[in-house]
């Protein structure tokens, strides 16, 4: 009993060490970031040798290691640094509203000049508005479109709403779906976000504005797959549910691994020739998938990146003192089509790779800088975006 | 005829009513439909065989999924390196790890079941997604998931049921888990320790969670990262199997058949809706009810049965 007692207090004492230390080390490397961000606003003002104040931009979008990720950070960072300012990259925003808030909180309390994220419904808009408008901070959307009226009046009536970048989502799940009419394909099951995401809805709006142009027929659907195994039953689930099923169209997802499982199920259950896949946003195995000729279509943004790239450049710009314009950007990026296996592979070739810049440091002092080129304005930016998309995969 | 017949038939009655009322209402769904759906109730059966444990040792566990994902993780990246028999035994390793940890916190912190069940959730989600890298999921090759695809997973499960039943109900550990489970005060009386039954219990699942993680990565050939508590959705299933197989307890006393066919005929539910053309939110209500017309069948059918005695009275 007594050596019971004694086992339990030696317990409680190792957590409550274990748990200051805990406490300890994460002060400790606290005190380094800190550190870190001084040396990093150091830089940038050893960089302004021409009087120009370093500003700080935090994207809420995280650089995990992924390609797509990693490629837009790299392009990021080296566009910000370019014009004399530093950038913090924040993940784990996911699509809960609190997180959004807190993260935009975080930022200003840290001292960010600019804020670049993208909201997952129009509902939080709001807040941030009220909170960058009390900070003084500029910030801009990346990947949405606000689709509620009144907020969108109240968001672009703020001066430090500098403006958003978006692909026409609506748009992009018609052209999807109108790809699968071309090639003969008409009962349609879809694997997407739950409703009330503001993307996905789009995407399903222009899907159903292309059944009833085309005749087609969305016959079941499945929401927010998180494992791709998920995937995988709900595509077995249409299989054996719709014998005269043609095509699967993944209209969105957050999980990875999801067009794979997918492809799998449609293999196993021997209907390669029947079924086919079709996306929105390149999967990793898109080369596979069109040699195996399991996707008919996928269509996606340029490069992934390039959304909040554009968009960060221009409250980069704002937060120099040179707004690009007065009134709020709308920045659309075409959305690309990529309907084989040599397309895809020459477009994994440029951005399948990490270290891929967009624009050379040297374009981005001339072309991206408002102070160096006062020529820029929205309708430059429109143009580089096009001349962008148009050299996607060359 | 028999009596246990009988039970047995009643018993099949459920999966059978429903697989005949979806073949009816729903064109798309019939004969074929009846391999996918076994195959997708194999998952859910096995890792609801573990979850019997815990349930019946009185304790809540929404860990399995996360243990699960784990798991199976661990055998992926073994799998890459020892091929199939690195799966299999990462998925074991792996397993049994982790369910050795929950039980020797239970053991030793003495907090609730289901605490210390988040607390595993949210470690190994993390852990996990640490050991998947960036891309945040894990391809196996063919050759690998074959071992647990259809039809290797139904031997599986049949396999892991004829074990889950001599565990209830032929060896000592089992006939505790169920005694302490029903009344721990008194099996503390007659001299059983009941934290060490419970330990058990806890350390147990690790077995069935070591085979649901070999199906659950063999079922897509491969295994995604689960973070933000996302793995605590794949406990639900499974729950609702067992729950169902405890309701029909009182026709027979097997408890790996009941929860077999528990899975059945919620995958056939599930499967059924799907073929009607039913939206995600229409699904969810229609499980909701029927679950809630099933389970509360007996109270309904008795206040009926009492309402008729007494107007016969009047």
């Amino acid at each position: 009993m007594m050596k019971k007692i004694n086992m339990k207090k030696i317990l409680a004492a190792a957590l409550t060490l274990g748990l200051l230390c805990g406490c300890l080390v994460g002060c400790g490397s606290n005190t380094a970031q800190d550190q870190e961000g001084s040396a990093g606003l150091e830089t940038g003002n050893e960089q302004g040798a021409t009087g120009e104040e370093s500003f700080k931009i935090a994207i809420g979008f995280t650089d995990n290691g992924a390609t797509m990720f990693s490629l837009m950070a790299n392009n990021v960072k080296t566009m910000v640094e370019g014009m004399g300012g530093t950038v913090v990259f924040q993940g784990g925003i996911g699509a809960s509203a609190d997180a959004t808030i807190q993260f935009v909180e975080d930022q200003i309390a840290a001292g960010a000049d600019g804020i670049v994220f993208g909201p997952p419904s129009d509902s939080v808009l709001t807040t941030v508005t009220t909170m960058c408008e009390e900070a003084g901070v500029y910030w801009g959307i990346a990947f949405r479109s606000i689709t509620d009226e009144e907020i969108k009046a109240l968001v672009e009536s703020s001066d430090y709403y500098i403006g958003h970048c978006f692909e026409d989502e609506e748009k992009t799940g018609y052209q999807v779906m109108s790809n699968l009419h071309n090639k003969g394909i008409s009962k349609v099951a879809i694997i997407s976000m739950a409703k009330g995401n503001n993307t996905t809805d789009l995407r399903e709006q222009g899907a159903q504005r292309a059944c009833e142009e085309f005749g087609m027929e969305i016959v079941a659907e499945a929401r927010d797959l998180t494992q791709a195994s998920d995937a995988t039953n709900a595509a077995e689930s249409f299989l054996s549910a719709y014998s005269d099923l043609d095509a699967i169209f993944v209209v969105g997802t957050t999980g990875a691994g999801i067009h794979e499982a997918v492809a799998k199920a449609i293999e196993d259950a021997g209907k390669v020739e029947s079924v086919k896949l079709a996306t929105i946003d390149f999967p990793d195995s898109m080369a596979e998938l069109f040699e195996k000729n399991i996707l008919a279509t996928s269509s996606g943004a340029p490069s992934w990146g390039y959304d909040p790239y554009m968009i960060t450049a221009a409250v980069a710009n704002a937060c120099k003192g040179n707004r690009i314009s007065d009134m709020p950007l709308e920045l659309e990026i075409p959305m690309y089509d990529i309907d084989d296996a040599e397309t895809a592979a020459k477009w994994l070739e440029k951005y399948g790779n990490a270290d891929t810049l967009y624009y050379e440091e040297s374009v981005i002092k001339d072309t991206l800088d408002k102070s160096v080129n006062s020529g820029l304005d929205e309708e430059a930016m429109r143009n580089m975006i096009q001349e962008f998309v148009e050299n996607t995969a060359d | 005829m028999n009596k246990n017949v009988l039970n047995i038939i009643k018993l099949i009655s459920l999966p059978i009513i429903l697989y005949l009322f979806f073949s009816i209402s729903a064109s798309g769904f019939g004969m074929h439909s009846l391999p996918i759906v076994v195959s997708q109730s194999m998952i859910p059966t096995i890792m609801g065989l573990g979850l019997y444990l815990m349930m019946n040792a009185d304790l809540m566990d929404l860990s399995m999924g996360a243990r699960t994902v784990f798991a199976a993780i661990i055998g992926g990246i073994m799998a890459q390196k020892f091929g199939v028999a690195g799966l299999v035994a990462g998925c074991f390793i792996g397993g049994m790890a982790v369910a050795l940890f929950m039980a020797l916190l239970y053991r030793f912190i003495k907090i609730p079941a289901m605490v210390i069940s988040l607390g595993i959730v949210l470690i190994f989600e993390v852990a996990g997604a640490k050991l998947v890298g960036s891309s945040g999921y894990l391809r196996i090759t063919e050759a690998e998931y074959f071992i647990g695809s259809y039809p290797c997973n139904i031997i599986i499960v049949f396999a892991a049921a004829v074990f889950a039943y001599i565990l209830y109900y032929k060896t000592r550990v089992g006939s505790y888990i169920t005694a302490v489970g029903n009344d721990e005060k008194m099996c503390k009386n007659v001299g059983i320790n009941a934290d060490r039954i419970k330990f058990a219990a806890i350390a147990l699942t690790g077995i069935f969670g070591s085979l649901s993680a070999l199906l659950y990565i063999c079922y897509s050939g491969s295994i995604t990262a689960g973070t933000e508590m996302t793995s605590m959705s794949m406990v639900f299933r499974p729950i609702m199997c067992v729950i169902l197989g405890r309701y029909m307890r009182k026709q027979v006393e097997c408890m790996p058949l009941l929860i077999f066919i528990g899975g059945i005929s919620i995958t056939i539910i599930f499967n059924g809706f799907v073929a009607l053309g039913f939206s995600e939110a229409l699904q969810d209500i229609a499980l909701g009810m029927f679950l809630i017309i099933i389970l509360g069948s007996r109270v309904i059918t008795q206040s009926f049965s009492t309402w008729k005695e007494a107007k016969g009275r009047a």
